[in-house]
């Protein structure tokens, strides 16, 4: 998912012209519509806003040192929806719509925190 | 297309049972659908065998499983198939099963639905369920099903206001009606103030809010109503049998408090039956968490879209209710063996319609449903029956 431009991370996404709609990753047909014409690449901004998210506290096999942690689909600017990790030392005060800032694309997984 | 029944169901009771084999378990439900319509000694007249199965790769190491379900029935020989779709499994296994009737192709098929989960210690059930999600763009991130769920249900408090209370009602009912279910796996009252005190899962969710672990297996025996008309057990006829898919990621669904893949299921299923969700009198649907008996009947039109939670606060989904909800216990307390749960809805939804429930009988029940659900709800199929 990483890309570096101007010294800031981006995510790689697309985006559909039939339906108009952003998403991500890349992939040969749109998500929402189905339709494979007038795909193009996007960079999508490092900013968006918390659709939902849950603070994990039963991990799976190989996650569980990194519990309890805060998991999220974040709305990024442009609509676009991927599913994230939140990095906050109060996960108490995350709220639905808090915007978020990303900080850190490691091994494909966005790390965003509170703007 | 031919009028299609479900001529005998066997059911294990759901349980922990790390001892017996998977082939033990399929044995068990099997020889019980068989001996109920009583063909167990001419079981060579099935032709087919169809075997829902999530991940017994996953938790048992095995694969190709559906040649070994022939073996344990002694029906090998015949063409065995394994159908996967997460938790929906059988129920695509018996949707697949009464297609293959209505169409023609076979006079009759048996169906199983199996799952041995409690092989693996916790985290790596956690793990091998996460797999029903998308690997790279949900579970690398750090999902697990509860965790998915949990989203769901943050943002149905959200749009709709549904309540902690409302979610823990579901459990509690569910809990109350599988009291009344031999074969429940955890036949225990709760309390609304313990569910709701329960140890977090994935905020919102907690304990309570997630159905067991379980082991065990259903079955379903599927021919043509005229066949079955001459067979032992009363026949309970298939009025329709729909299946949908949605997007494998909630981040890709426009609103994640609708399952799109309900909806569509239900349609089909309602159109084939001529019926609506007005002529429901049960259902039996997919509890995996309490917030997805909410939504699914909301999204099967049981009930008006943001009102599911009230609805059980009011009693409308309860045995004696207006349109009662998971008689049997749902996943939330009969328990959850993945593969076999929606075969399992079959066979509670046939013995509702035979009149043979017992003190969890609905009076007057003629149109049951019952609603499987695969993943996040990529996957869903419903089933309508009725009496013959």
């Amino acid at each position: 998912m990483a890309a570096t431009t101007d010294g800031g991370i981006v995510i790689a996404g697309m985006r559909c012209g039939g339906c108009g709609l952003q998403s991500a990753p890349p992939q040969p047909v749109c998500p929402h519509c189905g339709g494979d014409r007038e795909i193009g690449p996007v960079s999508l901004p490092p900013r968006g806003t918390l659709y939902s998210f849950t603070i994990v506290h039963v991990a799976p096999a190989g996650l569980e040192d990194e519990a309890p942690y805060v998991l999220g689909i974040v709305e990024l600017e442009g609509g676009a929806r991927i599913t994230a990790r939140v990095r906050t030392a109060d996960p108490g005060a995350l709220a639905i719509a808090a915007p978020l800032q990303l900080s850190e694309i490691r091994a494909g997984v966005c790390f965003f925190d509170p703007a | 297309m031919r009028e299609v029944a479900v001529a005998g169901v066997g059911m294990t009771p759901f349980g922990v049972y790390p001892e017996r084999r998977l082939e033990d378990l399929i044995h068990d439900a099997g020889s019980q659908a068989l001996a109920d319509a009583g063909i167990w000694e001419r079981r060579r007249e099935v032709e087919a065998l169809y075997v829902g199965n999530f991940s017994a790769e996953g938790f048992n190491g095995q694969n190709h499983l559906a040649p070994i379900a022939a073996r344990a029935l002694g029906l090998g020989g015949i063409p065995a198939t394994r159908t996967e779709g997460a938790c929906a499994s059988s129920g695509i296994a018996f949707r697949e099963a009464a297609l293959l009737v209505a169409g023609g192709v076979y006079e009759m098929v048996l169906v199983v639905g199996v799952e041995k989960m409690n092989a693996l210690e916790t985290p790596g059930i956690t793990r091998v369920l996460g797999e029903a999600a998308h690997a790279e763009e949900e579970a690398a991130v750090g999902a697990t099903f509860p965790s998915l769920f949990a989203m769901i249900a943050r943002r149905h408090m959200h749009q709709y206001g549904t309540t902690r209370e409302m979610l823990s009602a579901v459990a509690v009912k569910n809990h109350r009606h599988g009291l009344r279910n031999p074969r429940a796996h955890m036949r225990k009252e709760i309390t609304l103030e313990k569910a709701m005190a329960a140890a977090p899962i994935c905020e919102p969710l907690n304990l309570y809010d997630c159905s067991l672990i379980s082991d065990g297996a259903a079955a379903a025996l599927v021919t043509t109503l005229d066949r079955a008309r001459g067979l032992a057990a009363m026949p309970i006829r298939v009025l329709g049998a729909g299946q949908a898919s949605d997007a494998p990621c909630l981040h890709h669904k426009p609103d994640i408090t609708v399952s799109r893949a309900t909806r569509w299921a239900a349609e089909r299923a309602f159109a084939q039956a001529g019926l609506g969700p007005g002529d429901v009198s049960f259902a039996e649907v997919h509890d995996c968490f309490t917030i997805a008996e909410i939504l699914a009947t909301e999204d099967l039109g049981l009930v008006e879209k943001g009102k599911g939670g009230p609805a059980v606060l009011e009693g409308a989904t309860s045995l004696g209710g207006r349109i009662p909800v998971n008689v049997s216990g749902g996943l939330k307390s009969k328990g959850h063996p993945v593969g076999a749960t929606g075969v399992a809805q079959i066979v509670e939804a046939v013995t509702q319609l035979r009149g043979d429930a017992g003190d969890r009988q609905i009076e007057g029940a003629r149109v049951g449903l019952t609603h499987n659900l695969g993943g996040s709800g990529a996957t869903c199929t419903v089933h309508l029956f009725g009496r013959a």
